[in-house]
């Protein structure tokens, strides 16, 4: 009961200090105790000031004493490793499921920083025994967090056992950055449905095949293509639906990928529309995504609605 | 030597009126041996400065207007076969000459500009496999309108970096214009009066000259803090590369020598920093000049 | 190189350092250990080299048991100490060749904090200080090298730092810190035997093996009453059993009866020497914990003497009840039936004579006019009659010979008479004046009781080398050549080059200090030495300022690295912040041509001074020229100038 109060305190204390985006490491946010290794040095001192004591052997004694100093040395250089330290979470970097997320930490430190660890409390990753020399630098770290879903980051924990290993020198990260764990592709039949023209966008395919300039090409037929690119004069000659393919503008095909159409597993499911926003977005198609009546993400193309399609399959 | 750059300035101020801090970094982009790439809406002088530019240098001149049917072979030449002698023979293009004006360079089609923009990279021409390098030296003014012009293509963002500096004239202010109104007749003729005042070997002295100017330490402290800025502070999609912080650096040097230092200021840095960073980082022109008070706010100057 | 070869490089130095510690204390651990220990070196070499693959696990568990096995049957349970360190030695050695993590690796380093300070169990003098220290820096640097991957090399640098800081404050706080007496008692390391033995049977010998090993030192004060020759009694030999002169029975027991003290104290300085017993003129007693005086009036201690010790000896004058009957009785004990002759030599003069001191004036007579001569090199006896073929035939001895000969004779004459064995002499060092006594100043003589009187000192070896009496044995010519030939190699036996014997004055005097002040800084030298230097507050205060000196040096130290963290800026540039501030807004944050014109528009009566000093600030910051002194000074006095005038 008391062990929780007290943890559930620290918890808010270290939460209120180490959230931040960057921090920079000064006396009230590194902590510092000697560690295991440091305990077991310090037996070593007791044990040779017993034997200098019962021997009377100020040599023995006198090495206790240098032991001891060395480990009070020892802190204030471990301190000193941290301090200054400037540690900025960079970005998170989204990833499909079962690959791994890369995180991009910023360190600034104005002095050389020895044997810094960083592992994250809530996943299990961690980067050990580096050296940053002075300056600014970029790690990444990667972490496997599991099936799909949205994360919250949590709190990483930045720590380093300079010098001999004799102490732990510790500071925390906290924030508030959830990342995505996309479902999984998983191959499957490009079922497009094709979207009934309405007059806006009629009006757009109407427009881009007015302004082709440059005819570059003949491509297969996929479908989805708009009808009115297939060159009929091939089709009469070999049988084969080919569709011409013009520089400058090109034709964009516009698709609604439907969690209904689907059958299986939810998962699996929303395996498959994953395949089929990631493909789509490859042949630079419009495409909207329709997981519910709540939840649909509306027509659209390029970086920024593919990442937002795919948000909508980790977060369904 | 300050006096020829200063002389080129001078002499051009008078012919574009109200823009020397522009034909400044024209001038800072032919000494740093870039090209340079102007965008602006027509009839700001784009073209008037280009030329007039060539003229001062008294470089050889093409200028090639870019429309939407300009096909690659149109800049860097064609082999045409000659009956008589029974083989091909290469007809080098406009792109054979020592500046080059590529007027509107976004009407044409993103092949051609390829082309144009893979030949200033490689200062070369590859015709029917056969290599023909282009003249020394080489520099390519390219104009552009903004991109929200109906019609235009825009530069593949992967090859804008091919252009050392990007500047825009934009509008003379009022005293220049009046000026303008008053005299305009007289302007097309005095594009001809520019004396020369360079040769090829003091042009070659004079690049060699910018290498030679100082960057102190913390000139290049400040130079990395910039660059670094637009990497890590997360406002940027496209941040600036290293092949940017060399420009940076080089342009400073350069703007430098055109103020007669042989040592570089921060507001040289800063005097070059819109021109070499804008394009870069993708920023349209009519937003740059806050977008980089934003930046100049944010990092602070390196003593 | 990969991670498990760097691993191997990093526990293989550990593993050397333990061979070399083994090697140096071949005299402790003896032949066999040191072998074993060489040999693990060599297979941690031959896996380190990939000559060998690692071992098993069951290998390492049967080369652990050897190793336990060894120890036992070389070392033996009679030499507590010696085995205890060397099968740590051993552990950590074997532990070096199992270690395949970081962890493994670090835990060897970490004991090793405890077995390297044992090597000052077996010596502790300079250079063995100066071994530990390294070995104590090398440890250091290794635990940086195995735990942060810093090169040995840098690593080695930054360790003697560390070390280098720490050694003075733990000087400071042996001196400073009160000691803590000894919890329990620990058996202590064994000396080899050289020196005074307690048999003595010099017929035996034929050439007395003499070291130029010190013994103890002595500083006596500096009065009349004490001056040579110095006879220091150690062993009283009073068990005559017909060969052989044993120690006496009585020799540990204390002191019963009542005595006074005589004359002024002095100090004693022994070297470590594995026995009981202690050194002192005359009789005497100790005010030392652990020194006891026995009836004879010699010091011994409870327990061997494992380490160096400083004693303060005063003499003492016992007024015992005489010779009882049964001392009596031991005093004049001889065999029956051996050395015929020289027990009618003895009758023939104890019937010619009146009292003891004519006896003895008899018998030197007898030695002198029979050309007896001292040898270092006598023949040996190995006869029932030994005295009477050294008085009739050999005729050449050393002290022993000549002190068994006057015992056997008085105690023949029915006078009680026994041996003692001690030291004669000593080196005197005027500089610091003391008395170095060495293993070569050994001696014997002989102890007669006079009746209402007590016991007499009697060295016939004087009546045949009187040289011998005045100094030690060292500055005796007449047998130079002899004695140098027993020493051996030592730079005692160059002692007539000036050089050489200059240094080794030198090291000698060094070594009396070290053993002085840093050895024996016992509890009673400390609570002088802290009475003197903190009066009457003795007690609490050196603690209390180890405390707070530790706390301040610390803090400095703090203080400092954290200072240099921090990047000191050119005088310039702090003086052009200082005129910035002078303005609203940041502006030393934006370039200085832009920062003058703001001051400029802020401060129009100066903005001549302030462009002046923006042209100086600027060439000295962004201009390959350097600023020329005087424009350095200009530039200095323009910015006090400006901020002066711009504060009004």
């Amino acid at each position: 009961m008391r062990r929780d109060w007290l943890q559930s305190w620290l918890a808010d204390i270290i939460k209120r200090k180490h959230s931040a985006a960057q921090i920079t490491l000064s006396h009230h946010n590194i902590y510092i105790v000697p560690s295991r290794q440091g305990a077991f040095f310090l037996c070593m001192v007791t044990l040779n000031f017993i034997l200098g004591s019962n021997y009377q052997n100020n040599l023995i004694l006198g090495v206790a004493y240098v032991m001891l100093l060395i480990l009070v040395l020892a802190l204030i250089y471990g301190y000193l490793n941290l301090h200054g330290l400037s540690i900025q979470l960079l970005d998170v970097k989204n990833n499909f499921a079962e690959k791994p997320v890369e995180v991009q930490i910023k360190l600034t430190s104005p002095h050389t920083c020895y044997s810094l660890d960083v592992a994250s409390q809530g996943f299990d990753f961690s980067d050990c025994n580096s050296h940053y020399s002075q300056g600014a630098q970029v790690m990444s770290l990667f972490l496997h967090p599991g099936p799909r879903g949205r994360y919250t980051l949590g709190r990483l924990k930045l720590s380093s056992n300079y010098p001999f290993g004799l102490v732990r020198v510790w500071t925390y990260l906290n924030v508030d950055r959830t990342f995505c764990v996309y479902p999984s592709p998983l191959a499957c039949q490009l079922t497009f449905s094709e979207q009934e023209v309405t007059a806006e966008k009629g009006q757009y395919v109407h427009q881009s095949t007015q302004s082709h300039e440059n005819f570059d090409g003949l491509e297969r037929f996929r479908p989805g293509i708009s009808k009115s690119r297939i060159s009929w004069r091939h089709f009469a000659k070999s049988q084969q639906l080919l569709v011409k393919q013009y520089s400058g503008d090109s034709f964009y095909s516009q698709h609604t990928f439907d969690y209904a159409a689907h059958d299986g597993p939810k998962e699996a499911r929303l395996s498959k529309l994953c395949y089929q926003v990631l493909e789509a977005d490859k042949q630079g198609d419009e495409f909207a995504l329709r997981l519910s009546n709540a939840v649909q993400v509306t027509a659209g193309r390029g970086d920024k609605h593919r990442e937002a399609c795919l948000e909508a399959l980790s977060d369904f | 030597m300050n006096k020829t750059t200063q002389d080129i300035i001078s002499q051009l101020s008078e012919l574009i009126l109200g823009k020397e801090e522009q034909i400044r970094l024209a001038v800072v982009c032919l000494l740093c041996k870039g090209h340079l790439l102007i965008e602006d809406l027509p009839g700001m002088g784009k073209t008037t400065l280009s030329h007039g530019l060539a003229n001062v240098l008294g470089l050889s001149y093409q200028r090639v207007q870019f429309t939407s049917d300009l096909l690659p072979a149109d800049i860097t030449g064609s082999s045409v076969f000659n009956t008589s002698q029974q083989s091909f023979d290469f007809h080098p293009g406009p792109i054979f000459s020592q500046v080059l004006l590529a007027d509107e360079i976004n009407r044409a089609s993103p092949k051609t500009q390829s082309a144009l923009l893979e030949a200033m990279e490689e200062r070369q021409v590859t015709v029917d496999g056969k290599t023909h390098p282009l003249p020394e030296p080489f520099f390519v003014i390219a104009t552009q309108n903004p991109l929200h012009q109906s019609g235009t293509h825009p530069l593949p963002e992967s090859q804008l970096d091919r252009f050392f500096l990007r500047i825009s004239l934009g509008y003379p202010d009022e005293h220049a214009e009046k000026s303008l109104i008053l005299g305009n007749n007289l302007q097309r003729q005095s594009l001809s009066e520019l004396t020369c005042v360079l040769d090829l070997n003091a042009l070659a002295t004079l690049q060699q000259a910018v290498l030679d100017v100082n960057l102190s330490d913390s000139i290049v402290q400040y130079i990395i803090n910039l660059v670094n800025f637009t990497r890590y502070s997360g406002q940027f999609s496209d941040p600036l590369s290293p092949r940017a912080s060399i420009a940076l650096g080089l342009a400073t040097r350069a703007y430098a020598l055109t103020q007669s230092r042989d040592y570089a200021l921060p507001d040289d840095v800063q005097a070059v920093f819109a021109a070499v960073a804008g394009h870069r980082l993708n920023i349209s022109a009519n937003e740059l000049d806050d977008v980089v008070k934003g930046i100049f706010d944010n990092v602070a100057v390196v003593l | 190189m990969t991670s498990d070869k760097l691993l191997g490089a990093q526990t293989l130095l550990t593993t050397l350092l333990y061979g070399l510690v083994s090697i140096l204390l071949f005299n402790s651990f003896g032949l066999v250990f040191t072998c074993a220990m060489l040999l693990i070196v060599l297979f941690k070499l031959a896996i380190y080299r990939g000559l060998v693959q690692g071992p098993s696990e069951n290998l390492v568990n049967l080369l652990a048991f050897t190793v336990i096995l060894v120890v036992f049957v070389a070392i033996g349970f009679s030499n507590l100490v010696e085995m205890f360190v060397s099968l740590l030695l051993g552990a950590c050695a074997l532990k070096t060749i199992q270690a395949k993590t970081k962890k493994q690796a670090m835990s060897v380093q970490l004991l090793n904090f405890f077995v390297y300070p044992c090597f000052f169990i077996f010596s502790q003098n300079v250079l063995s200080l100066l071994f530990v220290l390294v070995l104590l820096v090398v440890n250091l640097a290794q635990m940086l090298w195995i735990e942060h991957g810093i090169a040995l090399r840098s690593a080695i640098r930054q360790a003697a730092r560390h070390l280098l800081l720490a050694l003075p404050l733990a000087a400071i706080m042996v001196v400073l810190l009160p000691k803590v007496s000894p919890f329990w008692q620990l058996p202590g390391a064994n000396k080899t035997q050289t020196g005074l033995s307690e048999d003595i049977d010099p017929f035996e010998i034929s050439e007395l093996s003499r070291s130029d090993e010190l013994v103890f030192r002595a500083i006596l004060p500096d009065n009349t009453q004490m001056k040579p020759p110095f006879y220091w009694r150690t062993l009283v030999h009073d068990n005559y059993d017909g060969t052989r002169w044993r120690v006496s029975a009585q020799h540990d027991v204390p002191l019963q009866a009542p005595f006074r003290a005589v004359g002024e104290s002095y100090t004693v300085i022994a070297r470590a020497s594995g026995k009981t017993w202690l050194y002192n003129l005359g009789q005497a007693k100790s005010s030392t914990r652990g020194v006891n005086t026995n009836q004879f009036g010699t010091l011994f201690m409870q327990k061997r003497l494992s380490s160096s010790m400083e004693y303060q000896v005063t003499p003492i004058h016992t007024a015992g009840p005489g010779l009882v009957n049964w001392q009596y009785r031991l005093n004049t004990a001889l065999p029956d039936g051996i050395n015929p002759l020289a027990t009618a030599l003895a009758l023939q003069w104890d019937a010619s004579t009146g009292n003891t001191a004519e006896f003895i004036q008899q018998m030197k007579q007898y030695f002198v006019q029979n050309r007896f001569h001292y040898s270092l090199k006598p023949p040996t006896i190995s006869d029932r009659n030994s005295i009477d073929r050294f008085l009739t035939e050999t005729r050449e001895g050393f002290c022993g010979h000549y002190a068994a000969s006057a015992a056997f004779m008085l105690r023949a004459a029915g006078i009680p008479a026994r041996l003692v064995s001690g030291y004669l002499g000593g080196e005197y060092n005027g500089e610091r004046g003391y008395y170095s006594v060495y293993q070569y100043d050994a001696h014997a003589w002989v102890e007669y009781y006079v009746p209402q009187q007590g016991w007499y000192r009697l060295d016939p070896t004087a009546w045949v080398a009187p040289d011998r009496l005045s100094g030690s044995l060292s500055e005796l010519t007449a047998l130079e050549d002899e004695f140098k030939d027993n020493l051996g190699l030592s730079l005692m036996s160059y002692s007539n080059l000036a050089l050489v014997n200059w240094v080794r004055l030198q090291i000698e005097q060094l070594d009396y200090q070290w053993t002085r002040w840093v050895l024996n800084f016992d509890q009673q030298k400390q609570s002088r030495l802290l009475r003197d230097l903190f009066g009457q507050y003795h007690r609490l205060l050196p603690a209390l300022s180890v405390f707070l000196l530790l706390i301040a040096i610390f803090v400095a130290r703090f203080w400092y690295l954290q200072r240099k963290q921090v990047v000191k800026l050119p005088e310039a540039v702090r003086l052009h912040h200082a005129i910035c501030q002078l303005a609203e807004g940041e502006l030393h944050k934006v370039t200085p041509a832009q920062a003058l014109l703001a001051l400029q528009s802020q401060y129009p009566n100066l903005s001549q001074e302030l462009a002046e000093f923006n042209q100086y600030f600027v060439k000295s910051r962004f201009s390959r020229a350097q600023l020329t002194k005087s424009e350095a000074t200009r530039m200095k006095a323009l910015g006090r100038l400006i901020i002066k005038k711009a504060k009004k």
